[in-house]
């Protein structure tokens, strides 16, 4: 009807890549309403336009065009003006006609994508290195390849309030809790924003309680996702973003990698070991070394204190002062690291190495058991990226209480970093589930990893249901 | 969860604000060695040897040196303050190890300064404890070139394996827990300045007695040797008997470690000692060729050392037994098995028995692995 195409064309105006192809058949004219940008020309031309005018000299009526005369896989009749723009807009073409007021929509979308490429942020030694990309499609395609079973559901989801976005909710069926799904389902219809960007505004409404620490997991790598969809997890993919979203995400998943499992037993646990001694490193060193050097002096050998001492005479500021900003430099080059082109990234890093410490260290401004120990602390809390960001935090509290009260002042600061931890959950489930939990559980890697065929497939315990 | 842990925060610091004593480490003078003296007044002289940083001028660098103060006061906490009033920033007992009283001090009584020693919060509890004989200055102005710091030197000293099975010392703790048992008599170590060595040396030389934190005696290096060995406190000893075979020479053996069961009994007026020791002994060496082969001379020597033993121990008891000094302990056994029991000096009633036991092995016998 030409009242919806004057609708559609008040809607769209001021769009320069905005099409109207007219065709003038026997029954009268068939409009085709497109985005340039994002629809394919070619199918449009092939499958819509070509075989509309090779048949314009018959009487057509929409259900014939719709059944014997467009030759797409995908079209659908829709009757509302809205409906025909989010198909518009999602690269679609709406075809209007002038005898009837229904509208046809063909698949004809035309999305720019990158090919399928090694995660930069999970890069392995061994195993698969094919990574996720902003492609809906292509990531589903990437999962359904690993996990050739029925039971694999992925449901479609359309958020945001004003602009749309597809997220697929995708789990196996029998193997995934229902309450989780359900509360993954629930969740994510009760977002409320206008628009969904991105998979992180999905993981702030996944997010059970404020914290530094994320209780929702993530990855790059579709092998990973889906081996965490055949432990029983709920994942996520979002339209636009190569990470994927599985819940629920614990603790101790912060210490394990997909390479843990590539190599050899023995080795994955060694490093694993190493991981959680980065762990604690980070954590506790400098709140520790703090306590000891400004309350217990006792607690110190003489001859190490003594060169402690000395290390510091000529330094200015406290010592708390002191290491807060050798911390606060390291972020800001960990910044600037980040932040610049990977090339000078690299340089900026050898630049706050060697000549920073050094400088800082000459300078009088920090001794070079600061810089060390600040060296040491940012080294150990590399070795496990995905709580990089909650150690900081936590560290510089932790930094604070021992300034204050030294040592009762550190445990004071360590035990309300473990309530708070352990008053996490994810999804309901403990943050820190399987450790200080007394759930009987599947889940056989924890800490250490045992043989592959040892590991249970299932996190959940039995009774869980 | 949030207004908790503010609360929880907010309570600790509160109540913990007595703890709030933050000091950088470099902004403190530690203190490693204390000398306790006191003069012709009776009041309190103290020498303490600390260690200080500072930036030096001459090389423009951080660097740190031994310093020597020295006070005195009516009191050790006086003193403690006097001396203070000249350090650029407050010294620091946390690192200190060794608390010597000289011999006049501890004449005077070691009990008018242990208040101040237990109750001060940076003096730990785990500092030795040693008496001195000589002059206190030369002994803190000593170069001893093992050590710069005297205190990290005494330190390492009475830890030394061979001093500190000749020697018992006494650290703070069990001097405090000790007066307060038995006849609180005391054996305590006697630091000497070592006049034959060739550079400037100390050593721990015999043991003074204390009864009521008062030094009383002085005991020889040869008896406070014995009377370790008696008590189990020191359990390496060297025994020289005459060469069983060859006239004229002598052998050595060295006690490695003894089992000693000491047991008190009480009858009609009467006290038995009974001590049995077993010890293990190492062939140590021989001015002459011996033949450890052999059943008899092995057996010969083991008789000869056991009655020596027997006969040293014996001797030095009766010494002390004459004296009336209750060194051994027998009030503090005597009051465990017999509670209601009250005797005023047990040892003048006290029998001693002693049953020694030698067990002698070969030189060659592997003691330790590092061999």
């Amino acid at each position: 009807m030409v009242n919806n195409l004057i609708a559609l064309q008040s809607i769209f105006q001021n769009n320069s890549d905005f099409q109207i192809r007219d065709i003038q058949t026997k029954s009268g004219n068939i409009y085709l309403i497109f985005i340039e940008t994002v629809s394919d020309y070619d199918i449009i031309s092939k499958a819509i336009i070509k075989p509309i005018i090779e048949q314009k000299d018959h009487l057509l009526s929409i259900e014939q065009i719709e059944k014997d005369v467009i030759t797409l896989g995908h079209l659908e009749r829709i009757s509302s003006i809205d409906e025909a723009v989010n198909q518009i807009l999602s690269g679609n073409t709406v075809l209007i006609f002038d005898n009837t007021e229904d509208m046809l929509y063909c698949d004809t979308k035309k999305t720019a994508t990158r090919a399928i490429e090694v995660p930069p942020t999970e890069s392995v030694i061994k195993g698969p290195r094919e990574g996720l990309t902003e492609n809906l499609n292509t990531n589903l395609s990437l999962i359904r390849k690993r996990l050739t079973t029925k039971d694999l559901k992925c449901e479609s989801l359309l958020l945001g309030k004003e602009v749309t976005t597809e997220v697929m909710i995708l789990y196996i069926e029998g193997s995934a809790p229902k309450r989780l799904l359900n509360h993954v389902r629930k969740s994510l219809k009760n977002i409320d924003v206008n628009f969904v960007q991105q998979s992180n505004y999905l993981i702030e409404q996944l997010q059970d309680k404020p914290s530094a620490f994320d209780t929702v997991g993530y990855t790059e790598k579709p092998d990973v996702f889906a081996s965490r969809l055949a432990e029983g997890r709920v994942g996520i993919l979002v339209e636009g973003d190569p990470f994927g979203i599985t819940v629920p995400h614990f603790f101790i998943e912060n210490f394990q990698t997909p390479n843990d499992y590539n190599v050899n037993k023995y080795f994955a646990n060694y490093v694993r070991m190493i991981r959680w001694i980065g762990f604690i490193i980070a954590l506790l060193l400098p709140p520790i070394y703090i306590a000891l050097t400004t309350h217990h002096f006792s607690l110190i050998p003489p001859l190490f204190l003594f060169r402690l001492a000395i290390a510091r005479a000529a330094i200015p500021f406290p010592i708390f002062l002191e290491i807060l900003m050798m911390m606060f430099f390291f972020q800001l080059l960990r910044e600037a690291g980040v932040r610049l082109p990977q090339s000078i990234g690299q340089a900026i890093s050898i630049v706050g190495a060697l000549i920073l410490g050094d400088t800082a260290v000459q300078s009088g401004l920090a001794s070079t058991v600061a810089v060390l120990l600040v060296a040491l602390t940012s080294l150990s809390a590399f070795l496990v990226p995905n709580i990089f960001g909650a150690i900081a935090i936590w560290t510089d509290i932790l930094i604070l209480f021992s300034s204050l009260l030294g040592l009762p002042g550190f445990f004071i600061g360590f035990l309300i970093f473990l309530s708070h931890l352990s008053n996490l959950t994810s999804c309901g489930y403990p943050y820190l589930y399987p450790l200080g939990t007394v759930n009987i559980l599947k889940l056989k890697d924890k800490i250490f990893r045992d043989n592959l065929k040892a590991i249970s497939h299932s996190f959940i315990d039995e009774d869980d249901e | 969860m949030k207004l908790k842990m503010i609360l929880c925060s907010l309570i600790c610091m509160t109540l913990l604000s007595g703890c709030f004593n933050y000091q950088d480490i470099d902004r403190a003078i530690f203190s490693t060695a204390m000398i306790i003296d006191v003069n012709e007044d009776k009041n309190v002289v103290l020498y303490s040897e600390v260690f200080h940083t500072y930036r030096s001028k001459e090389n423009n660098s951080e660097t740190g040196t031994r310093l020597i103060f020295s006070s005195t006061g009516k009191t050790l906490f006086e003193a403690v303050r006097n001396q203070n009033k000249t350090a650029s920033n407050k010294i620091n007992f946390e690192q200190n190890k060794v608390i010597i009283f000289t011999k006049r001090a501890a004449e005077y009584g070691i009990d008018h300064f242990i208040d101040f020693l237990n109750r001060d919060q940076e003096l730990l509890l785990r500092q030795y404890i040693l008496l001195f004989e000589g002059d206190p200055k030369e002994l803190i102005q000593l170069t001893i070139k093992q050590e710069e710091y005297l205190g990290l030197y005494l330190y390492d000293l009475v830890r030394n394996e061979i001093v500190s099975k000749f020697y018992d010392i006494f650290q703070v703790y069990e001097y405090l827990n000790n007066r307060y048992i038995g006849n609180s008599i005391e054996v305590m170590g006697i630091l000497k300045i070592k006049e034959e060595a060739l550079e400037d040396d100390v050593s721990i030389e015999g043991a003074g007695i204390l009864k009521d934190g008062k030094m009383i005696e002085k005991m020889e290096p040869e008896d406070a040797n014995i009377y370790n060995g008696m008590m189990g406190q020191g359990t390496t000893r060297l025994i020289i008997l005459p060469h069983p075979t060859i006239q004229g020479k002598n052998i050595t053996l060295e006690v490695l470690n003894s089992k000693i069961q000491s047991s008190v009994t009480y009858n009609e007026d009467k006290i038995t000692l009974e001590k049995d020791f077993k010890s293990r002994i190492s062939f140590a060496e021989s001015e002459d060729t011996i033949d450890l082969d052999s059943p008899e001379i092995l057996k010969k020597i083991k008789k000869v050392a056991e009655e020596q033993t027997e006969k040293r121990y014996q001797e030095f008891f009766e010494k002390y037994k004459e004296k009336g000094l209750d060194i051994f302990r027998i009030q503090e056994m005597l009051s465990r098995k017999y509670p209601n029991l009250e005797i005023k000096n047990p040892i003048e009633i006290t029998e001693l028995k002693i049953s020694v036991e030698a067990y002698i092995e070969g030189s060659s016998d592997v003691q330790e692995l590092k061999r």
